[in-house]
């Protein structure tokens, strides 16, 4: 009886300090991803059809928001077509994350005369 | 003269004919007021709007329609600013001679891209579209901006300019792969 008491005991304080270990584990793994993929967030502002900045600079793994202030819609397009965000609705948002450096001439297919650069570093 | 210089000229002088510019005198005479300007911007777009659905309605042909469809979204977005602004500053679209001729030439234009099928469709209303465009960028340059009385409407006006050419561009491009097929 006692020893079986004793066993479950153990057995429960063995289980529970599995799992916090599991947890640290778990918190280092996740700090350690946090660090190697932080980024920055760029946002680009499309408005009076124009991208501004004209010309971005970012580091690989950056995220680059594009946000369309003007009444119609507007694309994101890579000379290259290396990207292409498709219609962006007024209003609306467009996010990539810049994985291959590079420099990037980008234009809006629906409106041709709109010009911007993208460089990757 | 060609047919696109023969469009060019017909809009361009349904747009001047009634704004004399030849003396200051005469200019102010004929300058247009801001609820005829607002008339003028909502003919226009009305004008284009309805080039493009018969575009849509006509063409087969991926490039051409995808510019006509971008016609009718932008076009309509442009008209529910106009109104929206109109509203807001109490001004009310009104007619007058210049939106009464550029619906006159437009009727005209409509009737002859009506008797035409496929790449003949295709040619002329690109090439209408090249003219018109670059003809209301003229007219919004040189007589709406200048003679809009109220800030805001003179703004509006100039904010719109590059919607205008980044079509006229778009348009060009089009017209210019059509060409390249026709060639080849």
């Amino acid at each position: 009886m006692v020893s079986t008491v004793f066993l479950l005991t153990w057995l429960l304080f063995a289980s529970v300090s599995w799992a916090e270990g599991q947890k640290t584990v778990a918190q280092s793994r996740r700090t350690a991803t946090t660090a190697t993929e932080a980024n920055t967030l760029h946002t680009v502002t499309i408005k009076d059809f124009k991208y501004q900045p004209t010309i971005l600079t970012v580091k690989v793994g950056d995220t680059v928001e594009w946000k369309n202030g003007d009444i119609v819609p507007h694309t994101v397009t890579a000379a290259d077509k290396s990207f292409d965000s498709g219609a962006i609705g007024s209003g609306g948002l467009w996010k990539f994350v810049a994985k291959n450096s590079g420099s990037f001439d980008y234009t809006c297919t629906f409106h041709p005369n709109m010009k911007a650069k993208l460089i990757v570093q | 003269m060609n047919a696109r210089k023969r469009v060019v000229a017909s809009v361009a002088t349904a747009i001047f004919a009634t704004i004399a510019l030849n003396t200051p005198a005469q200019a102010q005479a004929a300058a247009p007021t801001d609820p005829q300007i607002v008339g003028i911007v909502v003919a226009a777009n009305r004008i284009d709007i309805d080039y493009a659905k018969l575009a849509l309605a006509k063409s087969k042909d991926k490039e051409v329609r995808d510019f006509a469809q971008l016609m009718v979204t932008d076009h309509s977005a442009l008209q529910k600013s106009v109104f929206d602004l109109g509203a807001k500053l109490k001004v009310k679209p009104e007619e007058s001679d210049t939106s009464k001729s550029l619906k006159t030439q437009a009727k005209q234009t409509t009737k002859k891209l009506k008797t035409l099928k496929g790449a003949a469709f295709d040619k002329a209303y690109i090439d209408n579209e090249v003219a018109y465009h670059q003809a209301v960028i003229d007219a919004v340059n040189k007589v709406l901006i200048p003679n809009a009385q109220n800030a805001e409407l003179k703004s509006a006006l100039t904010g719109a300019v590059p919607l205008f050419e980044g079509h006229l561009e778009h348009a060009k491009k089009v017209q210019a792969a059509l060409e390249a097929k026709t060639a080849s």
